[in-house]
């Protein structure tokens, strides 16, 4: 009984919304082609013989895979310096909490200023030191990077302090026994470390797949999906569909496709990592 | 006789039933109900110059017209909650700014209505300039009456290098467009002369394409039978997008980072002195040349766009909404007068020749373009005649391009026209296949939409 405002919450905020995000995707809910009815998978079809969905498919994995790695590795690389008794890490971890203070779509406009061909700094620098200025955002392949970068640097704070918080959780005497039995820093890096964080690990790669799969502003403060449809990601088609084309129906369809490849990853990440621990 | 305090505390009292009685009086004057039978009509409109349009409607509208009150609602993001508002609350808007390229979805959605036959159309619509009175039409219907023609391409240059380069007048053809680029480029004048707007979004690459098409021979995208003209090698389409790309990877006299500009972007660079060809609105004009916000103030001239001269136009219009007239024929006349008088001949420079930066050429109406006083005014920051001769050849952009008269422009164009043009000039696609896919997205979306008749 203590539960049902809880739950009641959970109704109408969640669950409703996505009861109904399906039910509109079973319809022809264009608002500028009245009127709506039902067609079963017809968007669903749609979407799926549409090359763009493919192109966009594409562009999403990369850019998750992309942003993943590189905010992954970035981020365990700065827990691991952040768990040493260094002098000032307390003041540094306060400052890692920087990127993510700042919001999203605000982070996609100062880089896409410092990407600026013309007029940024990442081009200016590189002209100081005599190096060629790079096409950051006009060129197809830069511009997946440039905005994988620029989403990786805004998500460096959730991975560092969730690992961080992991490799603070492993006991030192494991590591103490370790050394005693002869292990270098590798063998405990990878023995002891790794094993023990994969929680945390599976934890990072859960919500940061999540967040990556429905990636939008960025995109949209970056790149608007372009140059061509280079960084046309789900999020952002997702949003095309339904605002910029009033096809609600479409747009309902592919979040409902982009929850499920999100729940397929999550599964994914539980099964093949998630382990209980006993020390 | 009273003590001080008590007459203090006198005068305190009357001072505050004073106060609550005008407050109250206020109050229930201004709940007070308007005078029987007036009708109440909202207007929606961007928020330029909201607070300026909003005094004239109150004190040259609403003060003389006590049996309509106008209510002005601007909105900062309007074409996103002008839709909100008609999916959700349509009988809140009675008139709304529209443009070619969403007419006709509006249109087909039932949430504007025509103007056919209400009293006195004929006689304003007589007074349209011709090249407007095309862009409001849809299906054999008016939908509408121009506000604002402020978009047409015309093209800047920034005299002081070319005559650095050794040339004393602007190009005539596109020949000699090239030459001249060439030239400054070979001299180390400056490496790229020309930028072009090749953006995806807001004021992008589909423009460039069209700019370049029309200097090239002013050729329709789609004939009458919606068959394309621009698949052909020769034909003036091909030929364009083939030169833009020329520009950037043969010629190299522009800068392929032009993907990321868009026409704020373009002549920002020229008043800067980082290009000598732009193109523009005309709307930018008054900027171009001032000292304050120009560091060539002075150097940049406008010239006639280069070989056929043509160029698009666009104009913003208002319409009266489907709720409105459902509400009945009073309502609908008394739209139609309004829209008579916002958009009209004698009021059609209420809605943008108020600040500077709104000043523009050729209103959409022959009576004002002709009229000395805005001419005079108009002098001050554009060479009129040579405006009046760019706009002899301008095309209006839903004759030249008539996918803006479908109900699947928006997706055409975002899904289809935009990325292949880009990937025509990041060499990812050659112009042969770019065009082709093009067109076949149109034909995939022709299918599932309908086309309108021509």
């Amino acid at each position: 009984m203590f539960n049902i405002p809880a739950y009641t919450i959970l109704l109408i905020f969640t669950v409703f919304p996505m009861i109904y995000c399906f039910y509109v995707s079973l319809q022809k809910y264009d608002l500028t082609r009245p009127p709506t009815m039902f067609i079963g998978l017809g968007n669903y079809q749609n979407l799926l013989t549409h090359s763009i969905f493919w192109i966009s498919l594409g562009n999403t994995l990369v850019f998750t895979f992309s942003s993943l790695l590189l905010m992954f590795l970035t981020s365990l690389g700065l827990a691991l310096l952040l768990n040493e008794p260094l002098r000032g890490v307390s003041k540094l971890r306060a400052l890692i909490v920087t990127p993510w203070a700042i919001p999203p779509i605000v982070t996609g406009i100062a880089w896409a200023w410092i990407f600026d061909a013309k007029y940024g700094i990442a081009n200016y620098l590189l002209s100081s030191f005599g190096l060629t200025p790079f096409l950051w955002l006009s060129s197809p392949t830069l511009a997946m990077f440039s905005v994988v970068f620029a989403r990786s640097w805004h998500e460096i704070t959730f991975g560092t302090l969730m690992l961080l918080a992991g490799l603070q959780s492993i006991p030192p005497d494991l590591y103490e026994a370790a050394k005693v039995d002869g292990a270098n820093a590798l063998n405990r890096f990878v023995h002891i470390t790794l094993p023990l964080l994969r929680n945390y690990i599976a934890l990072v790669l859960i919500f940061e797949t999540m967040w990556c799969l429905r990636e939008f502003s960025i995109i949209y403060a970056m790149t608007y999906g372009g140059p061509g449809t280079a960084t046309t990601v789900l999020g952002w088609l997702t949003y095309k569909l339904a605002f910029l084309y009033y096809d609600f129906g479409k747009g309902a369809a592919l979040a409902v496709i982009l929850s499920v490849l999100t729940m397929i990853s999550a599964a994914a990440y539980i099964k093949l990592i998630y382990r209980r621990i006993e020390y | 006789m009273l003590s001080k305090s008590a007459v203090t505390k006198i005068h305190a009292t009357i001072i505050a039933v004073m106060i609550i009685a005008v407050t109250v009086g206020i109050y229930y004057y201004k709940t007070l109900p308007t005078t029987p039978n007036t009708i109440e009509l909202t207007v929606a409109n961007i928020s330029y110059q909201s607070n300026w349009i909003q005094q004239k409607i109150e004190s040259e509208w609403n003060a003389k017209h006590p049996d309509i009150h106008v209510t002005y609602l601007p909105l900062a993001d309007y074409y996103t909650e002008i839709v909100n508002i008609f999916t959700s609350t349509p009988e809140k808007v009675d008139i709304v700014r529209t443009n070619p390229g969403y007419m006709a979805a509006w249109a087909d959605a039932g949430w504007i209505t025509n103007i056919d036959g209400l009293e006195g159309f004929n006689d304003t619509f007589s007074k349209v300039e011709p090249s407007r009175r095309f862009e409001l039409l849809y299906n054999g219907k008016h939908y509408g009456l121009p506000t604002y023609t402020g978009y047409m391409a015309i093209l800047l240059y920034n005299e002081k290098y070319l005559q650095q380069a050794g040339f004393d007048h602007p190009p005539g053809t596109l020949d000699e467009f090239l030459q001249q680029c060439l030239a400054i480029k070979n001299q180390g004048i400056m490496e790229y002369p020309m930028a072009w707007h090749l953006k995806g979004s807001e004021r992008r690459i589909d423009w460039a394409w069209y700019e370049f098409t029309l200097m090239k021979g002013g050729e329709t995208l789609y004939d009458d039978n919606w068959n394309p003209t621009y698949l052909n090698p020769g034909s003036p389409g091909y030929e364009s997008l083939q030169f833009i790309v020329d520009c950037i990877h043969k010629y190299k006299i522009m800068d392929q980072a032009a993907v990321e500009w868009d026409t704020f972007k373009v002549v920002d660079m020229l008043m800067k002195g980082d290009c000598v060809f732009a193109p523009a609105d005309p709307f930018h004009l008054p900027n171009v040349n001032d000292p304050e916000t120009s560091a060539e103030a002075g150097n940049i001239k406008m010239a006639l766009m280069p070989q056929s001269h043509y160029t698009w136009v666009k104009t913003d219009q208002f319409s009266i909404t489907k709720a409105c007239r459902d509400k009945g024929a009073e309502y609908y006349e008394a739209a139609w007068k309004f829209l008579r008088w916002f958009c009209g001949p004698d009021n059609n420079s209420l809605t943008y020749m108020y600040a500077k930066e709104a000043l523009t050429m050729h209103t959409c109406y022959t009576s004002l373009n002709n009229d000395p006083t805005l001419r005079a005014t108009w002098s001050q920051f554009m060479n009129v005649s040579l405006i009046d001769e760019q706009a002899e050849f301008a095309q209006s952009l839903q004759d030249f391009s008539p996918a803006h008269k479908t109900k699947f422009y928006l997706p055409w164009v975002n899904d289809y026209l935009i990325p292949n043009l880009q990937a025509a000039i990041l060499q990812t696609k050659t112009v042969d296949d770019a065009l082709h896919a093009i067109h076949q997205g149109f034909e995939t979306l022709a299918m599932e939409y309908g086309l309108p008749e021509r």
